[in-house]
């Protein structure tokens, strides 16, 4: 047989979607934790069955508890054989989180010029214990972070919610606030759902907002035996 | 904060229709910003539910998919409402036939194989060029019969198109016709898929139609074939996410602009190997005079038109296996490899006027040598025959009542040379043109490989006296 000639096609462009997970200790009561890490567990692997022909969506995992740390490199959701699921422990650095957050949203390499606006998405249930506000500003303030659709879930009556409410910038999607562990899995139902429909038909008459469908409407929350 | 309680394993949901009748949703196939399309304890038989969150939006829903219920959808292959899911969300039943899979995949499949250097693997895996062609043909056919009936199907994606998995298969199924709309309707529904949408929905300018159809038609057609997109040029794919956005309204021209090279493209598979000249040439009304000019578009029934001639017009490579557009070089362009020339021959079509009936209300004074050159009037159809019998009809292939025209004659080239056989009621007949011997064909008779010099030959299918249909070749 002879060989089959080679040619070039587009690489998709990057679609980054950046959580910024609060891992302190007191996620880890009322199965806050497990409830976070299912999540993610479902949500990356719906974004790695979606069609590459567009658009590639990339997933970076920011933690703070005790310290913050990069726990999943931005990378390829189609690429991920599997993370380590987060722990909680620990105190609320969420400072070092926003520097590190926008460190990444600031590099060109990891994030060419060519990707779709980011989303970023900052999940909490306390108060932060370091120097948050000039990290936060910073945050804010950035380019690519004024581009990016930010969405903001309080988990539980002791989180920041002003500070959320700030970091959230889409005017349709207040920030979501979590009153149980079914609450964050609706929330990041609804993120999957925001971000795989950014590809799929859409309707500009219909105003595709960002909504967590309310609690007693879970009849498209199926679960298939 | 509320304890959190492990939950209980939970059954699959249960929907009911307008009738009382139930379904068990067992897995999901599709979800979009309007709903999700389920597969139920039914075979073949599909639910999908709504996504509406609000009573105002579910009632808007419902009425939308009884309206589309009165559409005359009967007999063609787009699956869509049979009956009203009413409880607990609304949505509608629809059935679709199983062994089916969407369009994206042939293009990831094929896109994946030549980004991880297995070069065309993918597109020879997915049914190559020829299976590609026979199943656009097919899709245009469809939607050029549902335009015929008034009606525009909406938003055209790869999405929604489903097509045979099996390779030996073309079929084709539309699903998700929640957004067919009779033409009349006033531009008020502007759903789309990203890079599927006509310029003038994104802009905002207009809602659905047939001419919007046919641009998204077009799109998925190039992006089938080739694996580029026709408005992504080397500019916009290393560009910012903006400078595609201006492209996908309309603003840069195509990547294959005959003058304006400013969003020319490098890569993607070759034009010149993957669309043969008819098909580029109604790719070009499409994206450049059709591009903010909706009615420079080629309409579905030339689509399919030229589709399905197309898919005449292939050869398939004895090495590498791929199916590609017949040239006089017998090459393969997927792997160079030099075909056996008596693999093919080509059949070019004529119409032929006997010379008595062509004088009929002429002058006297018109000479016999005019008269013998009119006779013959080359139609510019052409089919390729490789190893497998074909049917020659009253119309050619390509033209939209070819399915239901007469056959007159199966031919089919052997080992053992050219089989010609006549269909009953036809008068079949072959003059050589070296000398205008004429030899009546009246059962399955054959011209032998070693008699093959490369002489002209007549194929006239109809009674001498008569006008009728000539195929020439050589052999």
């Amino acid at each position: 047989m002879s060989s089959l000639k080679k040619f070039a096609v587009a690489t998709p462009r990057p679609l980054p979607v950046i959580v910024l997970a609060d891992t302190s200790g007191s996620m880890g009561e009322n199965g806050k934790i497990e409830a976070l890490n299912a999540a993610m567990k479902d949500m990356v692997s719906t974004f790695a069955k979606e069609s590459r022909l567009r658009a590639e969506i990339q997933v970076g995992l920011i933690t703070f508890g005790g310290k913050a740390q990069m726990h999943l490199p931005l990378v390829a959701a189609h690429g991920v054989a599997g993370f380590s699921e987060f722990q909680a422990g620990g105190v609320t650095p969420m400072g070092a989180a926003f520097d590190l957050a926008r460190l990444l949203l600031e590099d060109k390499d990891r994030i060419p010029s060519r990707a779709y606006r980011p989303v970023l998405i900052l999940l909490s249930d306390g108060q932060p214990t370091d120097d948050w506000e000039a990290p936060f500003k910073a945050l804010c303030d950035s380019e690519r972070a004024q581009k990016a659709t930010r969405l903001a879930m309080a988990i539980g009556p002791d989180a920041d919610e002003a500070m959320l409410k700030d970091f959230a910038n889409d005017a349709e999607a207040p920030i979501f606030k979590a009153h149980n562990a079914r609450d964050i899995h609706r929330f990041f139902r609804a993120v999957t759902m925001s971000v795989t429909t950014r590809t799929a038909s859409q309707n500009p008459d219909i105003s595709t907002a960002f909504v967590v469908p309310p609690p007693d409407d879970d009849a498209l929350d199926l679960d298939f035996q | 904060m509320s304890t959190a309680t492990p939950e209980a394993p939970k059954k699959n949901r249960t929907v009911l229709d307008q009738h009382g009748q139930s379904y068990e949703l067992t897995g999901r196939i599709g979800e979009g910003g309007q709903g999700i399309v389920c597969t139920t304890n039914y075979p073949n038989v599909l639910v999908k539910v709504s996504r509406a969150t609000t009573e105002e939006k579910r009632n808007s829903w419902t009425s939308k998919i009884r309206a589309l219920m009165r559409q005359p959808l009967e007999g063609l292959p787009i699956a869509h409402p049979q009956a009203l899911i009413t409880q607990p969300q609304p949505g509608y039943v629809m059935e679709l036939m199983d062994g089916l899979v969407p369009m994206t995949e042939l293009m990831q499949v094929a896109t994946d194989a030549l980004m991880s250097d297995e070069g065309l693997s993918g597109y020879v895996k997915t049914g190559g060029l020829l299976r590609r062609l026979k199943l656009l043909a097919r899709l245009a056919r469809v939607l050029a019969e549902l335009h015929g009936r008034g009606l525009a199907y909406g938003d055209l994606s790869p999405a929604n198109v489903f097509v045979s998995q099996s390779l030996e298969y073309a079929e084709v199924w539309l699903i998700d016709a929640d957004n067919v709309a009779s033409q009349s309707r006033d531009g008020q529904q502007g759903v789309f898929t990203p890079d599927y949408g006509a310029p003038e929905i994104l802009r905002g300018e207009s809602g659905i139609n047939t001419l919007t159809d046919s641009w998204s038609f077009a799109v998925m057609a190039y992006r089938i074939l080739t694996l580029v997109h026709p408005l992504k040029g080397n500019v916009v794919l290393e560009g910012e996410p903006e400078r595609e956005e201006a492209a996908l309204r309309g603003e840069l021209p195509w990547v294959d602009h005959p003058v304006d090279r400013s969003n020319a493209l490098s890569i993607g598979l070759p034009r010149e190997i993957t669309l043969n000249a008819p098909l580029r040439a109604l790719f070009e009304r499409c994206f450049n005079a059709g591009l903010n000019n909706p009615g420079e578009r080629p309409s579905l029934n030339e689509w399919a038109d030229a589709f399905e001639a197309a898919t005449g017009h292939c050869d398939q490579c004895e090495s590498c296996g791929s199916t590609f557009f017949y040239t006089s070089k017998h090459i393969c362009p997927f792997c160079d490899h030099a075909q056996d020339t008596n693999r093919t021959i080509l059949l070019q079509e004529y119409r032929y006027m006997p010379p008595d009936l062509l004088r009929e209300g002429l002058p006297e004074d018109v000479p016999e040598s005019l008269i013998r050159k009119e006779c013959w009037t080359r139609t510019g159809k052409a089919m390729v025959l490789s190893m497998s019998p074909t049917e020659l009809k009253t119309l050619p292939l390509g033209t939209s009542l070819y399915a239901d025209a007469r056959p007159l004659c199966t031919v089919e080239l052997a080992k053992d040379g050219l089989w010609i056989e006549p269909s009953v009621g036809t008068q079949v007949s072959l003059q050589r043109a070296s000398d205008d011997k004429v030899v009546a064909v009246v059962r399955r008779q054959r011209l032998k490989s070693d008699s093959r010099s490369g002489v002209s030959f007549w194929l006239h299918l109809g009674a001498v006296e008569e006008e009728h249909v000539v195929w020439r070749f050589n052999w």
